[in-house]
């Protein structure tokens, strides 16, 4: 009898159960779809906020984008710098050291390259841009303001206060004078790969002497590393909204225990009744995932992408398969006991009967 | 109605409800604390731009310059309507005290502003202000952040250009709790400098010390503009200030066009937690009103057969659920109102305000999940007519 079970056999009566829940329990079906895309929806939103390499595009990854190199002797080596400048898309770039003025030695600072966008920054009215003989001082520093100093057979103009170094020098200055400088950072336009990261750091080293670093690639390394924690932290999420789904399956499941129990009773092993189940349920989530999965495809210009502070155009399908490949394992970890459990009911016993007859 | 018929309809359910309830708590608290951050950013803006502050310029003077003398020049600019001063003092606090750090800035509260700055303070350091404004002595008090190993009580020596100053600890906050737009305004230069922002000590000085002391604060000024002010007006005043001594002159529109866009961030990085477990909460509410009508069916029948109204049935199926609700409500809003009070002493709970925007969502939400919850009911009523039909001719 049981062999009787043909594999298309199967397959209709999966059809078949599938059209008994929705004929039976629309609103329940409803309520569980929703549920489920909801749930889906809502693990795409924290994982697109929370995963670190979404947020290699994100509004806010300037610290993704840094570089900073600590040199342990002074160099003047700037067409270097602007060379990384050019074939990196450097936004800005900042040079640190000290400048003799007056027999006296003071820290500096100097932008020597700036693109920032206007969105992110507010500018600074007063001083947007130093012209090259033009410095600003610390308040506390013996010069007033317009007072004219002299350095390397030049006058600089003392055209205004600073509080971010003793002095602050433009860029074209140090640039053409080659003031030494012991310490440069910079951020580029966008993240670059690891392999760009490496080669602008080897690119570093092989003119300066560099004795510290720091780079975004670090930075996105040590978040990376936490990869697995923030997985698992979804994970119970997923766990907490499966209990829910769970009081509404087992009440359709129950509402359809008669026809489960006529099925076995005419043939089918408890086997293949928890395969079927299990069939059943990797098809639903499967389509569930889906719907999810085309709403968030649909709507990630209008509404989920200005959710998220992620800039990427959409969720690559490693994305989508990963989070899949966790729905899965987690639903079915969380209702193979419950259908073993209900296979393995004797067919002698008419609970189902009695139930759905009620 | 009695408490023994009502338990009947507690068959089965109490761990689900409990699940659920323990759900819609966890979600509604971290939404409170989450949402009152960012209420707290959005109001701190709301106020300033109830200030009409737009049309003006932000500007920071350098430490040094005589900042009565630049008042007075200013105020004769025909193109100036209003100026706001505030500005930091050049107190240094003793060595070992964790202060006494080269580059930190200590902000003075100038009296005109106090009320504006005490707006979203802890209830507890406003009265503390309000108690030592009234004292008559020479000392001054401060508000530190929570990075200073300094404990509310201590008396601090300070010098000031030579002179010893005693400075009390009146409270602890956040960096930038007092006042996050002026602060923000102070030091948004990027979304990063925002972020991982100066520290500032804030510091009372009720009986004018520093002014006896002849020494002024180092002044911050918003300068509005008349609005037939020009764009060659404006850049008047900005070669003036560049002249006199200036570190930086900022738009207020930049300012607040930046404000909103770091709320913004903010908002998008910290609210989806609380909101997508809320949705969850939700979910599983929903869900366990299913299961209870499950479980329940058979019970009604039987309580039908044994002569109980249809109104009774349908008011015991709702009453748990219904209760489940008002008391999670009923929690959340005394955690809400307990925190708006006495906001513990730590750094996680700074920088928020708890209004009753706070409590209006949370309302809202809890009568949406009571309003589902009872449609869920009538249609499952009515999809077994049978629970009804089965005792009709018993009526």
């Amino acid at each position: 009898m049981a062999k009787s079970w043909s594999r298309m056999n199967k397959i209709v009566l999966l059809v078949h159960r599938f059209r008994a829940y929705w004929l039976r329990d629309k609103i329940l079906v409803i309520m569980l779809v929703l549920a489920n895309v909801i749930c889906f929806l809502s693990l795409f939103l924290l994982y697109a906020l929370y995963m670190p390499h979404l947020q290699i595009n994100a509004e806010d990854n300037a610290s993704l984008r840094f570089f900073s190199y600590d040199f342990s002797t002074t160099s003047d080596e700037y067409h270097v710098l602007f060379d990384i400048a050019d074939a990196y898309h450097v936004q800005q770039m900042e040079v640190t050291g000290m400048i003799v003025i007056n027999d006296h030695e003071y820290n500096y600072i100097s932008t020597i390259l700036c693109n920032q966008s206007a969105t992110e920054y507010t500018p600074n009215l007063a001083y947007a841009n130093l012209s090259e003989n033009e410095i600003l001082v610390d308040p506390g520093l013996s010069y007033q303001i317009n007072e004219t100093v002299p350095w390397n057979n030049l006058s600089m103009k003392v055209i205004g206060h600073t509080t971010d170094s003793e002095i602050v020098l433009s860029g074209d200055l140090v640039a053409k004078y080659n003031v030494p400088f012991d310490h440069v950072y910079f951020w580029t336009e966008e993240v670059v790969t690891t392999r760009v990261s490496n080669e602008i750091s080897e690119n570093i080293a092989q003119h300066f002497p560099v004795s510290g670093s720091m780079t975004g690639e670090d930075i996105l390394t040590t978040r990376m590393s936490r990869n697995q924690g923030v997985i698992a932290l979804f994970a119970i999420f997923y766990l907490f909204s499966m209990i829910s789904f769970a009081y509404i399956l087992s009440y359709m499941l129950e509402r359809q225990s008669y026809n489960h129990w006529l099925t076995r009773v005419v043939g089918l092993s408890s086997r293949s009744s928890l395969v079927l189940s299990i069939t059943e349920h990797l098809i639903f989530t499967f389509l569930t995932y889906l719907m999810a999965v085309l709403i968030h495809l649909l709507f990630w210009d209008a509404f989920f992408q200005k959710a998220t502070t992620t800039g990427v155009n959409t969720f690559a399908f490693y994305d989508y398969l990963l989070l899949f490949f966790l729905v899965i394992v987690l639903s079915l970890v969380l209702f193979i006991p419950k259908y073993s459990q209900w296979v393995k009911t004797p067919l002698a016993s008419s609970e189902g009967r009695v139930k759905n007859a009620l | 109605m009695r408490y023994r018929f009502l338990r009947m309809f507690l068959y089965k359910q109490r761990i689900p409800m409990l699940l659920s309830m323990f759900m819609l708590l966890l979600s509604l608290s971290l939404f409170v604390v989450t949402y009152a951050k960012v209420n707290y950013l959005e109001k701190n803006l709301k106020a300033f731009e109830q200030m009409k502050m737009n049309n003006s310029h932000y500007v920071f003077l350098s430490p040094t310059i005589d900042r009565s003398a630049v008042l007075e020049e200013i105020g004769t600019y025909p193109q100036v309507e209003r100026i706001i001063t505030y500005g930091y003092s050049p107190v240094i606090l003793s060595e070992g005290s964790g202060m006494a750090v080269d580059g930190l800035t200590h902000r003075v509260i100038d009296h005109e502003h106090l009320d504006h700055y005490m707006q979203n303070l802890d209830q507890a350091i406003i009265d503390k202000i309000s108690e030592v404004k009234s004292q008559n002595t020479d000392h001054i008090y401060a508000i530190v952040p929570y990075d200073y190993p300094m404990e509310i009580g201590s008396t601090n020596l300070a010098s000031l250009e030579g002179r010893d100053l005693f400075i009390e600890i009146i409270g602890r906050q956040d960096r930038n709790q007092m006042n996050w737009i002026f602060d923000a305004f102070g030091s948004i230069t990027s979304i990063d400098t925002i972020l991982t922002d100066e520290p500032f000590v804030y510091l009372i000085d009720p009986n004018h010390t520093f002014k006896k002391g002849q020494i002024d604060p180092n002044p911050g000024l918003l300068i509005k503009y008349r609005d037939t002010a020009t764009g060659e007006d404006k850049q008047q005043m900005i070669d003036y200030l560049k002249n006199v001594g200036v570190l930086a002159v900022h738009s207020s529109e930049d300012m607040q066009r930046a404000s909103e866009y770091v709320i913004g961030l903010m908002t998008k990085r910290q609210l989806p937690l609380p909101v997508v477990l809320g949705i969850s909460a939700f979910i599983l509410f929903e869900s366990i009103t299913v299961l209870r009508f499950s479980k329940l069916k058979r019970r009604v029948s039987v309580f039908r057969i044994l002569g109980l109204s249809r109104k009774a049935i349908t008011l015991g199926i709702n009453f748990w659920s219904t209760a489940t609700i008002f008391l999670c409500g009923g929690i959340v809003f005394s955690f809400a109102a307990y925190l708006s009070r006495n906001l513990p002493n730590i750094y996680y709970f700074q920088n928020m305000l708890i209004d009753e925007t706070v409590y209006l969502i949370i309302g809202i939400f809890l009568v949406f999940c009571i309003v589902f919850q009872l449609m869920i009911n009538y249609l499952l009523i009515r999809k077994e007519p049978r629970i009804w039909l089965r005792s009709e001719g018993n009526e």
